[in-house]
């Protein structure tokens, strides 16, 4: 009798565990990564800006072929939102009517920085076995005592 | 036992030698691939080879242009080096095309390709991102004693001018990356890199395609003061004689043309009179 009312007791707790899972999954988690835009203003040398002048960047990985290109705006300004977890220089070259110019932009080893909230499998199987054998030995210590 | 243990040795043995080999072979293999070739051009752009318009309305024909440089040598430099920050190049690895050369610009049709001054071989692999250069007085042949001379014909109007202008402004270049249509100077192993050395020659005649008040048209020279000296449709006159027949304000403009003559692509370089 004792036995069948603490296996009785397991299996009910272990369909608690079960039910615990779907539970567990619509929680909410946040994963994030470094993000840096640098502003990009190009001018002639008499100060009137380079619009529409042809961006090119290349990424340091690759210095063969561009990594992105575009045109600068109106008012001769360009964003650019390099990878940064490509460190090292950065090239960016602006051209137009004959004219152009270029900058060098240094990416640095550990600029780039991510990370998650979420928790991982293991740690919810391993939550989920702690909150189990916590009930086990409820159920056990209050049976050793009736007796 | 004894025969266990020669057979074991015997193996040993042979296994080094094996590791030896294959450890040299990869090290030979290795030294020979790590290095490339690197090309030295020139380059008048369509300005040369289409011809042009200039800034007071000659239109300008090229039979030739005649340059002669020196002591062209490529850099990869750490920190990239900026021609506005003066002359120092910090040069991790150089190459140098020794000797004087003397390029025909005009050489080629209108879509010809830059022109190749020399060719260096086996060259350090990586980014050469500088270049620097001297253009310098020939010193032999023809145009002996001229830097630069221009052979061609100019017309406006219904005149016609058959010129050869022998210039002699020597002057060091210094440019940083190139700036154009695709990144130079990358050099990888069994592999061609090139370098090129541009010369901007809108900045001597002007460009009747720009605005009168443009920058570029406002310091350059034009065409019409070679012109003004022309004798029966022909000119043909050294530097010494411009210095001679030109106003002093008109000499000196022209003096004030070739600091921002050479370029690397469309970027700008630091430059010295020589």
């Amino acid at each position: 009798m004792k036995r069948k009312f603490i296996l009785a007791l397991i299996i009910s707790f272990l369909g608690i565990g079960v039910n615990l899972s779907p539970v567990l999954a619509h929680g909410a988690n946040i994963k994030y990564e470094s993000n840096m835009t640098y502003k990009i203003e190009a001018t002639f040398e008499d100060g009137a800006p380079m619009d529409n002048a042809q961006v090119t960047i290349y990424a340091p990985d690759n210095p063969a072929d561009p990594w992105e290109k575009g045109l600068t705006d109106e008012n001769g300004i360009f964003y650019l939102s390099p990878d940064l977890s490509k460190a090292g220089l950065w090239l960016v070259q602006v051209r137009k009517a004959g004219h152009g110019v270029s900058v060098n932009i240094t990416i640095d080893e550990g600029q780039f920085v991510s990370g998650e909230t979420s928790l991982s499998k293991a740690q919810i199987i391993l939550m989920t076995v702690s909150v189990l054998w916590g009930f086990v030995g409820t159920a056990l210590y209050f049976s050793r005592r009736k007796n | 036992m004894k025969k266990y243990a020669s057979i074991f040795f015997m193996a040993l043995i042979t296994l080094s030698l094996i590791l030896t080999g294959c450890n040299t072979a990869v090290k030979d293999e290795v030294t020979k691939d790590n290095s490339g070739s690197l090309l030295f051009t020139a380059n008048g752009e369509d300005f040369v080879r289409e011809g042009f318009i200039t800034k007071d309305g000659w239109s300008l024909s090229f039979d030739h242009v005649y340059i002669t440089l020196s002591d062209i040598t490529a850099y990869q430099t750490n920190p990239p080096y900026e021609p506005e920050n003066g002359p120092e190049i910090q040069a991790i690895e150089t190459v140098i095309l020794e000797k004087l050369y003397t390029v025909d610009l005009a050489t080629g049709e209108e879509d010809a390709e830059p022109i190749l001054v020399g060719e260096v071989k086996n060259v350090p692999v990586g980014h050469y991102n500088a270049i620097s250069w001297n253009m310098l007085k020939e010193n032999n042949g023809e145009f002996k004693g001229y830097s630069l001379v221009l052979l061609g014909e100019a017309v406006k109007d219904s005149h016609t001018v058959d010129f050869t202008i022998k210039l002699a402004p020597e002057f060091s270049y210094r440019g940083g990356e190139f700036i154009g249509d695709e990144r130079k100077g990358i050099v990888t192993a069994g592999d061609i890199g090139d370098l090129e050395m541009t010369f901007h020659f809108d900045h001597i005649f002007g460009d009747g395609a720009l605005p009168a008040d443009d920058e570029l048209n406002l310091g350059a020279f034009g065409f019409e003061p070679f012109a003004s000296l022309s004798q029966d449709g022909k000119l043909d006159i050294s530097m010494t004689e411009l210095e001679e027949q030109l106003t002093a304000e008109q000499y000196q403009a022209l003096l004030k043309i070739f600091p921002d003559f050479g370029h690397v692509g469309e970027g700008h370089t630091y430059s010295e009179q020589l």
